[in-house]
């Protein structure tokens, strides 16, 4: 039986409301793209190279203009707004550049806080027996649990940010430009935790970056550039 | 975790610059509390104040200064009513009782009353009420004086002490009585009423007192009053009465129905009262003014938060709601603070209305009406806060998770 495919997109082209009757020229225009579960892609993409609207469309955030993108087999384009959301929430873990986390909640909270808008409520106790064990899994010790994130340093935070994609268990994990704020060392680090994290649970991995030198740790790399996806 | 949870979460750690705007919000909903409230005391105040009289009858004035001069003491009258007009008064067909007023001196600036024992009987307050001594009786010759419950407790006297009036009605009058004290015969119940600010003598103390040394005569008339309380026989004769005090020929009079005209001292003061609910309403409208420019320039601000929660499943009405729970949250929060405040302001000026009014300010539950004027507000937070929660909607319907700095 062959691996089942967690990402797909098809003739997708996205160009922005306000400039559709502009230019003749897609923002976003990629033919054929297939991940299969538990695979690695890497998206290398300068800035304004599209890949924040493809990480929107990905996220179900944007909706679908032409084409399609099926994830876990199911048709984004088919799909509600709402529905992309809870999707979202259920389906995919995602990672921000950096400040991933809200100021006003202590590490414990940032990690819980994923599973909010889920469809299926944990209970409290269910919640943080969970947080505490991914805490775990990403070596955070214990005595930052009830801290303010601010008195975590960048690279603990990047990677409570990873505890947090990995929270509700998701299928497909999306990081955009995780590692920008981080230095050589922590970026390895990073790196390493993320794909063992991943691959432990099995989950898919999209990875954005313009840094062409953490194509290594993937086994697809895509370059996005001018909107045109080239392998 | 909730939404509101987190919404608590995040209006905390705005707490320093929100903190001032609900502050604003607070004070709004205290003074407009205040306002409201100070109208309904001061209304039943004034009704309070005055029972069992049919007619106030004075020298030639306005009404009103009649009402103030005699039963506020917040009026003077230069000129008196001749003693003879009180004696032809007195003999009147249905007058049934008479009691007259004698105005013009003081002690420690409270009001000094002469006038009769029979006042203690027919000066009636709230519904029919009359006076009553917390501590020994009427005075009974010129040399006693009654005292008004917050005279006694303000100036502490007890039964037996001595007190020296004052001529005038400043508070510090260089011209004193002393050849004449009198001795504390009475004090009165409180009565929430200017009563409780004033001294009572004889008629003829003050006669006494103001007699010089070179005809000296101990029982003399005196020649001019302040005014008088009356009584009528029968509710019918009133009008009649009413317009022969006013035709009164041997020396112009203005007669009053005290009911009457404390309606239209109130008209007048409901005039101000409602300039000054207008005022309230404008302060309510400019603080939730500032907390709307705190809430949308937080916003900006919060981009970042918004992409995260979006980020991680919420849908654009999961913004919407959670704004919109932030500004209920703050709208509570700043009717609660506004009433405690509101409280703590009573408080506070109750005993000073008391001073200078005279009238009891009751710290009482919030009422009917003040209840109504919180949901109200409630609702206008509620309308203000669409404002940030559409924004925020929209912001992040548009931008997605883009993190724009």
């Amino acid at each position: 039986m062959p691996t089942p495919i967690a990402l797909k997109v098809e003739q997708l082209k996205f160009t922005w409301p306000a400039a559709q009757n502009k230019s003749t020229k897609p923002l976003l225009s990629i033919d054929a793209l297939s991940v299969a579960q538990g695979g690695r892609l890497f998206i290398q993409g300068a800035s304004g190279s599209g890949k924040s609207t493809l990480l929107g469309l990905l996220a179900g955030i944007h909706p679908i203009q032409q084409g399609d993108i099926r994830l876990l087999g199911q048709s984004l384009k088919m799909m509600s707004a709402s529905a992309r959301d809870r999707f979202r929430a259920q389906h995919i873990g995602y990672i921000f550049q950096q400040l991933n986390l809200l100021p006003y909640l202590n590490v414990l909270e940032n990690v819980q806080i994923a599973g909010m808008f889920a469809i299926h409520s944990m209970s409290n106790n269910a919640s943080l027996q969970r947080a505490k064990s991914v805490l775990q899994q990403l070596n955070i010790a214990e005595s930052l649990y009830t801290q303010p994130v601010s008195h975590l340093s960048i690279g603990q935070q990047q990677r409570v940010a990873i505890a947090r994609a990995l929270f509700l268990q998701p299928q497909i994990i999306i990081a955009d430009e995780p590692t920008s704020a981080l230095d050589a060392q922590n970026r390895d680090d990073f790196m390493q935790t993320l794909i063992a994290s991943s691959a432990e649970l099995g989950a898919t991995l999209v990875f954005v970056s313009h840094d062409p030198s953490l194509r290594d740790y993937f086994e697809q790399v895509l370059v996005l550039a001018d909107g045109d996806l080239s392998s | 975790m909730t939404l509101l949870s987190l919404a608590t979460k995040s209006l905390l750690n705005r707490r320093y610059t929100l903190g001032l705007s609900l502050l604003a919000v607070a004070m709004s909903v205290m003074m407009l509390l205040g306002v409201e409230r100070l109208q309904q005391q001061i209304k039943s105040g004034f009704a309070q104040t005055i029972s069992a009289t049919d007619l106030i009858v004075g020298p030639r004035s306005s009404p009103l200064t009649l009402l103030l001069s005699t039963v506020f003491d917040l009026a003077e009258q230069n000129h008196g009513m001749s003693w003879q007009s009180y004696q032809q008064i007195k003999n009147m067909p249905d007058v049934q009782w008479v009691v007259p007023l004698s105005f013009g001196d003081s002690h420690e600036g409270y009001r000094v009353v002469g006038t009769l024992p029979s006042y203690f009987i027919y000066r009636q307050f709230a519904n029919k009420t009359s006076l009553s001594f917390q501590q020994g009786r009427a005075f009974t010759d010129d040399e006693g004086v009654v005292l008004g419950a917050m005279v006694a407790q303000k100036l502490g006297y007890q039964l037996g002490d001595q007190v020296v009036l004052s001529h005038g009605l400043a508070a510090r009058s260089f011209s004193q009585h002393r050849q004449h004290p009198l001795k504390v015969v009475g004090i009165l119940a409180m009565t929430g009423t200017p009563v409780d600010k004033r001294l009572f003598v004889d008629l003829q103390a003050i006669e006494e007192m103001h007699a010089t040394a070179e005809h000296h005569d101990a029982h003399q008339q005196p020649d001019k009053i302040s005014g008088l309380l009356m009584g009528a026989t029968s509710k019918f004769s009133l009008l009649n009465l009413l317009r022969d005090l006013n035709e009164f020929t041997p020396e112009p009079l203005t007669a009053i129905l005290p009911q009457v005209a404390l309606q239209q001292l109130w008209n007048l003061m409901s005039v101000v009262e409602k300039g000054l609910m207008v005022l309230s309403v404008l302060v309510v409208v400019t603080g939730l003014i500032g907390l709307l420019t705190n809430i949308l320039t937080n916003l900006h601000q919060r981009h970042r938060e918004l992409a995260i929660l979006r980020a991680l499943g919420a849908a654009p009405r999961h913004i919407f709601t959670l704004l919109m729970g932030e500004m209920l949250l703050l709208g509570c929060l700043g009717c609660a603070l506004g009433v405690g405040l509101f409280y703590a302001a009573q408080v506070v000026a109750a005993p000073l209305v008391q001073q200078s009014l005279g009238m009891p300010l009751m710290i009482s539950m919030l009422s009917l009406a003040e209840w109504q004027l919180l949901g109200l507000l409630l609702v206008a937070i509620i309308v203000v806060g669409f404002v940030p929660a559409i924004r925020a909607y929209r912001m992040t319907l548009h931008d997605g998770m883009q993190i724009r700095s």
